[in-house]
């Protein structure tokens, strides 16, 4: 009779796809049960709960995780346990209570639990596979009814390690899940000198909050991350008057953030803000700095010799301190895009471009234009030589031009296909009398303005 | 338009510079004459592909001259040439052959070194040339260029109307100015007119492979590269009159036409002190003794003579010698050829075996094939045994050399399904959307017929006595081993030059084999087969026709059973009718009234009876029509092939009208009755779909008779033969087998030791078995059928382990044969004999012996073994066996897989078979199961599909009416195996089902999933 095995793997597989961070949170709370979790990326957790045995059974543990996984929106699950994983991802995946009634395309997840497997695995396995159906197998039952001295040398070192793996004898190494690490700092809110005055204005809380920040960067600097989205927690003095002990404000970066150096004025626009709408209750004892969300970074270790990374780093927050002023909408980074329709031959790229702040502009190449160019064309009024631009109350003329010369045309036409962006346009550079060098367009009978060359 | 400006347009590219050009280059001569130019040169891109089409265009525009030049690629660069004259287009063809040759289609490029190398030959001072727009000051090409073509050179200057225009007109003048080098004004054109300027983008995005939304700047900037007047040009080059000017100086100079390429036959065969016309006569009149045995007929004698003056009289002998030189060639290495198309109508061509019909037995008419008013050799086809065409194209590359042969190109332009998908992907519209899209329409329209690509016209080739490369370029094909040239067929009959069609026949090859099979009982050929055999024709009016030459399909059996045929004649017509020409003219079922008896055959006149006799008072051929013609409305014979012409080109031409209406005047005037008249127009219209002429159909109608004679009375061979010849036909190998098994033919398994690479025949006592063949083994080579031969040669296997160990085949190949049972003979079953493979032929990565043995020894305690122990797989089902030959095989000898299945299924499945639904009456239901071995839409059904069912016992055939495919397109396309319900139809013979649902059987069914494969046509 064999012993009483020490290991039983619970495996949790998704059948719906959950919201990014989802599964790594519902790992991380199933570490209440076991140290020993495991994922399978973006499908399933694995818990070791052999350790457990004594403080609940099976059947409770199964309906524990699935209470577990509503509360994570994952309400369509499949739940087996099995002394290995593969088997437990096998018997949940499949629907079967019993091993040997998997089918042969299980053996994929005996050799591999916690991944996909890799294509130059995957080759093998289907060759073998094709030749087991071809001799009229189909479960594993049958498979491992075959002595491993008939299958090795058929189908070789990865059938051996299947039929081992079926029968528990092998199993791939565990992969451990380890939940990320909060980067969290706190500080007392107290001013300078021996009286213990608690802060309250906004100029002394930001002196107080660079040391966190600075801890906390240096943090993420050591593990090659910057800061894509942080939250500043003010912990009030308890006056009868506030409504909430805590005030908490969380900004999400337009560019991602390595050094407090860019963090921290960008900081202090929100905070700046925020309070001017609505001021602190109360003066503030304690604060709370939290990364709450990362991207990879540069290199651990800082290049002294190169100046490329500050100036990254400078125009990151700088981009990223104009959006919190002005709103992300109304900062972008232009980029030429190949038309030859003038006001749609730029787009917005990516603030995270990096070819868009590139020097060299990588596109067509680029023919005489105004320095310049209106958002949208302006129809011009036209008699004689004078080119007025009517006011919008189309009353009056916010501007006119005495035209000596008409340079061109350069024709332009295209985008015939579609209905709104069609046009046929022959541009001029005008001077006028004043010495002003418009950039107009006739179209038609009409004359419009499109932009200014300085 | 009058000016005093004068101007030529020097720079002009037509559709034929693929997907760079929006026009087509009769659109170009057009438009040019429209607008007063001078000149217009057509310079195409590395190529004189638009040469002739502009051509013929530009006679009938005599105040335009047409200047012959091309655009070429000299590595990174573009240099536009011009031929003065004709040593310089000489030159001009072998610059761009050169080009050509030994690079990746669409990649031609001369290097510096070629270049230069070439232009030292004659010929070089009848070339002028223009450089690319300048746009660099870089003087080092220019120099050279000026050097290579002393007073010859010119920078080109355009305005473009664009923002490059400035700096283009600085540097052009400038470096003028330095090199003295005279400016040309050119407008660069890509289109005739500026609403051209559309489609010229949707085929740049095409070209480039993106949408039009992305095509951004690859498109240009404007609508202006189109064919401007001297007066629009004046205005853009005010300050530049001498570049106005030099446009006419060159085009002065430029006199070379296309008139000029005279050609010449080759003619090395000729014995000495002959010439082509006399040797073509003693072979003609040697050929009519062999012909006719006894003397020859005086009707024979006069049409030889009528022929051989008109050959003399047009110049013709060498072309018809030069076919007579293949056809030896062939039939001295025993490849059997027989001659199609029009050639069929002469007598010549009978004589000397390029034919096999008697035109003057059969009546056909000598001027459908040649005629003095039409002027241009005629077009003899000769089909050749498939797998032996190679050989003789090899052949006439041998005798003529690469430089004066080479094969004639065919243009595969856009058509519907293709322009749609383009036109689609250009706008990014999902192609269902694109027939509602009335942008798309539009361009659709536009790019129907353009160019997109050369290929090879199927066996055509041009041959010359002297270097054709001189004449045309030629270039690559994409078969390897091919060279084509630049022109299409009918460029070359513009232009006037010979081409031949060495044509593939797959039945040729099967009689070929099956003659060869015969022999040891019989010599067959097709000449000596005997003819009007009663038994064949009764074979054929039941329509058991599975395998024979154009008469195997669903369509041609149901024509069998209404039709009868008990004559040579019959096959003839039966051949000419079922197609759309007939079908769409309303021919068909006239012509089957009166053959049954239910309305009258004559003539609405006597003299129209030597005419429509034989097709009992209906016109089914051209030439009855042309015939009438000459004979009752007062046409020439060259005019009553203006008609035939005129006809072909219904859809598309005025002419029509014209001719059309003087045959029923005609018609009329020499009192024909008018309900006739309006008939036979309405019928002729049929004519403008494909329909045969008579000849080719009698030429067809020969070989039909011949594979059914055989058929009929060798069916074993015949079978193994068709097999051997695949791919061909109308079925597959499985029918082929089911189809001679119900013939009582045994058919052998394939054997290790007894198969050959082809199916072979085994005598035994007095009987032909039909043993399979390695090719029929899936994923086996003829290489891998070597290596085993050899190895049996030194002694038979004896067994499935002296089989492998002997022999090296890939896994794929074992697999296949021991799934299709084929180790049978050494007493293994499939699963055995693949256990078995896998032991010898492991799966394993290399090199891990000893971890192998580690592992094994980790964990033999279980199921620790005994190695000589046997495994006992399960035993495949029938129908599992049925479907693992299929997969092996393409065929199964354990029956039809229905009858597998029928034994499983039980009740559910459907009792009927197909000898039920042949004895069922017309009208009512039936229901039953069967596999779809054929799918057709004919263009002329409107939507109809037709379809064959087989089963155990034989075929019926299904029609779907349109909504009936639309409703069930899903399982009926995709689902080899189905249940059809429906109704049957009858008439006489022909049995229907006229399907109004359709499901699949392995829904009915449990476990009948099946990998067939349907051969479908349009």
């Amino acid at each position: 009779m064999a012993a009483q095995p020490e290991k039983r793997i619970a495996c949790l597989l998704i059948g719906s796809t959950l919201p990014e961070g989802s599964l790594e949170a519902l790992a991380e709370a199933s570490m209440r049960w076991s140290p020993q979790v495991a994922l399978r990326s973006g499908e399933a957790v694995f818990i070791e709960i052999g350790g457990s045995r004594n403080l609940f059974s099976e059947e409770s543990f199964i309906a524990k995780m699935r209470v577990l996984a509503s509360r994570f929106d994952a309400h369509s699950v499949r739940i087996a346990i099995a002394d290995t994983a593969g088997a437990a991802l096998a018997l949940a995946r499949h629907s079967v209570p019993r091993i040997d009634s998997l089918p042969l395309e299980s053996f994929v997840d005996f050799l591999n639990p916690f991944a996909t497997l890799d294509p130059d695995l995957k080759r093998p396995l289907e060759k073998m596979l094709h030749a087991l159906r071809s001799l009229g197998l189909s479960k594993i039952g049958e498979f491992t009814s075959i002595p491993v001295s008939e299958i090795t040398p058929r189908f070789g070192k990865q059938a051996c390690e299947i039929h081992a793996a079926v029968r528990g004898r092998m199993e791939p190494a565990w992969e451990g899940f380890h939940p990320p690490e909060r980067i969290l700092e706190t500080i007392e809110a107290v001013a300078g000198g021996q009286n213990g005055e608690i802060c309250a204005d906004l100029e002394s809380l930001i002196f107080i909050l660079k040391a966190p920040v600075d801890r906390a960067m240096a943090r993420l600097r050591g593990r090659a991350q910057r800061a894509a989205r942080v939250s500043v927690t003010f912990e009030l003095e308890l006056w009868s008057t506030i409504e909430s002990p805590e005030r908490e404000f969380s900004v999400s970066l337009a560019l991602p953030q390595g050094a407090s150096a860019g963090l921290l004025p960008i900081l202090q626009e929100r905070l700046m803000r925020s309070l001017e709408k609505e001021p602190l209750g109360s003066p503030v004892r304690k604060i709370r700095f939290e990364v709450l969300e990362t991207v990879p970074g540069r290199d651990a270790q800082r290049d002294f010799f190169s100046r490329k990374e500050e100036e990254d780093e400078n125009w990151d927050a700088l981009v990223a301190r104009l959006s919190e002023r002005f709103g992300k909408e109304r900062v972008f980074v232009a980029e030429t895009v190949s038309r030859y329709l003038p006001e749609k031959a730029y787009a917005h790229a990516d603030l995270h471009s990096r070819a868009a702040r590139s020097q060299k502009a990588a596109g067509p190449q680029l023919h005489l234009r105004p320095s310049r160019i209106l958002k949208s064309p302006e129809r011009l009024l036209r008699s004689g030589r004078t080119l007025g631009l009517p006011h919008p109350d189309g009353k009056t003329l916010r501007a006119n031009w005495q035209a000596t010369t008409w340079e061109g045309p350069e024709r332009l036409s295209g985008e015939w296909w579609s209905e709104e962006d069609r046009f046929e346009r022959d541009y001029y550079r005008v001077t006028s009398e004043r010495g002003e060098q418009l950039w107009v367009y006739v179209s038609g009978e009409v004359v419009y303005l499109h932009g200014y060359f300085d | 338009m009058a000016t005093s400006i004068k101007y030529a347009e020097l720079r002009c590219r037509t559709h034929y510079s693929f997907l760079r050009g929006a026009s087509h280059p009769h659109e170009l001569v057009e438009r040019a004459a429209e607008i007063g130019l001078s000149a217009l040169a057509i310079v195409d891109r590395d190529g004189v592909y638009g040469i002739p089409k502009a051509y013929e265009a530009a006679r009938l525009h005599p105040e335009l001259k047409l200047i012959v030049g091309a655009e070429l690629t000299l590595e990174s660069r573009r240099l536009t040439l011009l031929a003065k004259n004709r040593a310089g287009y000489g030159l001009l063809c072998r610059l761009i052959t050169a080009s050509h040759a030994g690079k990746p289609k669409g990649e031609a490029s001369l290097s510096q070194e070629e270049f230069v190398g070439l232009l030292k030959r004659s010929g070089n001072e009848g070339l002028v040339a223009i450089s690319e727009d300048a746009v660099t000051r870089n003087q080092e090409f220019y120099r050279a260029l000026k050097e290579l073509f002393p007073g010859r050179f010119y920078l080109p200057v355009s305005r473009f109307l664009d923002a490059t225009d400035r700096d283009r007109l600085r540097v052009a003048t400038q470096l003028s100015a330095e090199l003295g080098v005279p400016l040309v004004a050119t407008n660069d054109v890509h289109y005739h007119i500026p609403e051209r300027r559309q489609l010229h983008d949707t085929l740049v995005s095409i070209r480039e492979g993106m949408p039009l939304h992305c095509a951004g700047e690859v498109l240009f900037s404007n609508s202006e590269r189109y064919l401007k007047s001297a007066k629009q040009m004046e205005k853009l080059f005010r300050e530049l009159p001498e570049a106005l000017e030099n446009t006419i100086r060159i085009a002065e100079q430029c006199t070379f036409s296309p008139a000029e390429l005279r050609y010449r036959y080759p003619s090395e065969w000729i014995p000495e002190g002959e010439t082509a016309q006399s040797y073509l006569e003693r072979l003609t009149w040697e050929g009519a003794a062999r012909r006719y045995s006894s003397a020859i007929p005086e009707n024979v004698l006069k049409q030889l003579r009528h022929e051989l003056r008109l050959v003399n009289e047009l110049g013709f002998a060498d072309y018809f010698l030069t076919i007579w030189e293949i056809v030896e060639f062939a039939k001295g290495k025993n490849i059997l050829c027989q001659g199609r198309g029009s050639a069929a109508n002469s007598a010549v061509c009978y004589c000397l075996e390029i034919t096999a019909i008697d035109p003057v037995r059969m009546n056909l008419l000598f001027e459908r094939f040649i005629s003095a008013e039409r002027g241009e050799p005629p077009d003899i086809d000769v089909d050749f045994e498939h797998e032996r065409r190679e050989e003789v194209i090899q052949h006439i590359y041998e005798k003529y050399g690469r430089d004066r042969a080479g094969m004639v190109a065919a243009v595969i332009t856009y058509r519907g399904r293709s322009a749609h998908r383009e036109v689609g992907k250009a706008l990014d519209v999902p192609l269902e959307k694109v027939a509602e899209d009335p942008r798309a329409q539009k361009l659709i329209e536009e790019i129907l017929g353009f160019p997109r690509h050369l290929s090879i016209h199927s066996g055509g080739f041009t041959l010359s006595a002297d270097p054709i490369i001189e004449t045309v370029p030629i270039e690559p094909a994409r078969m390897e081993g091919r060279t084509i040239v630049q022109w299409d067929k009918d460029d070359l009959a513009t232009i006037g030059l010979l081409k031949v069609d060495i044509l593939a026949l797959g039945m040729l090859s099967a009689l070929a084999k099956t003659f060869e099979m015969v022999r040891p009982r019989e010599q067959l050929t097709i000449a000596t087969i005997p003819p009007e055999d009663p038994k064949t024709y009764a074979m054929l009016q039941r329509a058991d026709t599975v395998g024979v030459f154009q008469i195997e399909s669903r369509a041609q059996m149901n024509m069998l059973h209404r039709l009868q045929p008990q004559h040579f004649y019959d096959l003839v017509i039966e051949i000419a009718l079922v197609r759309p020409g007939p079908i769409v003219g309303q021919m068909v079922h006239p012509y089957l009234r009166r053959r049954r008896g239910l309305e009258s055959s004559a003539s609405p006149d006597p003299r129209l009876e030597p005419i429509l006799g034989r097709t009992l008072g209906v016109p089914l051929f051209q030439e009855q029509v042309m015939k009438m013609a000459v004979t009752l409305a007062d046409f020439t014979p060259g005019e009553s092939d203006q008609l035939r012409r005129a006809i072909g080109a219904w859809r598309s031409s005025g002419t029509i009208e014209r001719l059309g209406r003087k045959l029923m005047d005609g018609l009329l005037r020499n009192g024909l009755p008018k309900e006739f008249v309006d008939r036979v127009f309405e019928q002729i219209k049929g004519f403008a779909e494909y329909g045969f002429p008579e000849s080719h159909s009698a030429s067809f109608a020969l070989i039909a008779y011949a594979s059914s004679y055989l058929k009929c009375h060798y069916p074993a061979e015949f079978a193994c033969a068709l097999v051997n010849s695949q791919p061909m036909g109308f079925y597959s190998t499985h029918t082929i087998i089911e189809d001679v098994k119900r013939h009582g033919v045994r058919i052998l398994p394939l054997d290790p030791n007894l198969s050959d690479w082809d199916c072979s025949i085994e005598r035994k006592a007095g009987k032909s078995a039909l043993r399979l063949g390695f090719r029929i083994v899936s994923g086996m080579g003829e290489a891998d059928a070597r290596n085993l031969f050899e190895e049996r040669k030194k002694g038979p296997f004896t067994g499935l382990g002296d089989f492998l160990s002997r022999l090296d085949l890939p896994p794929r190949v074992l697999h296949a044969l021991a799934m299709g049972e084929a180790f049978a003979c050494f007493g293994c079953n499939q699963r055995n004999a693949l256990w078995e493979i896998l032991a010898r032929r492991n799966l394993r990565e290399p090199g891990t012996a000893e971890q192998l043995d580690f592992l094994q020894l980790m964990h033999s305690s279980e199921g620790a073994s005994d190695s000589r122990s046997k495994m006992n797989f399960r035993s495949l089902s029938e129908f599992e066996a049925i479907q693992s030959d299929h997969r092996s095989f393409g065929l199964s000898l354990r029956g039809h897989p229905l009858a597998a299945i029928r034994k499983t299924a039980g009740r559910k499945f459907p009792p009927t078979t197909t000898t039920h639904i042949k004895r069922t009456p017309a009208g009512r239901g039936v229901r039953i199961a069967g596999l779809i071995i054929a799918r057709q839409r004919p263009q002329t059904a409107k939507g109809v599909v037709f379809a064959t069912l087989e089963d155990e016992e034989g075929f019926v055939d299904l029609m779907l009416h349109k909504q009936v495919v639309e409703k069930f397109s899903d399982i009926f396309l995709n689902d080899p195996f189905l249940v059809v319900s429906g109704r049957v139809e009858r008439d006489r013979g022909a049995v229907n089902v006229i399907v109004r649902r359709v499901e699949s059987l392995s829904n009915v069914v449990e476990g009948s999933q099946f990998r067939g494969k349907s051969r479908d046509f349009k």
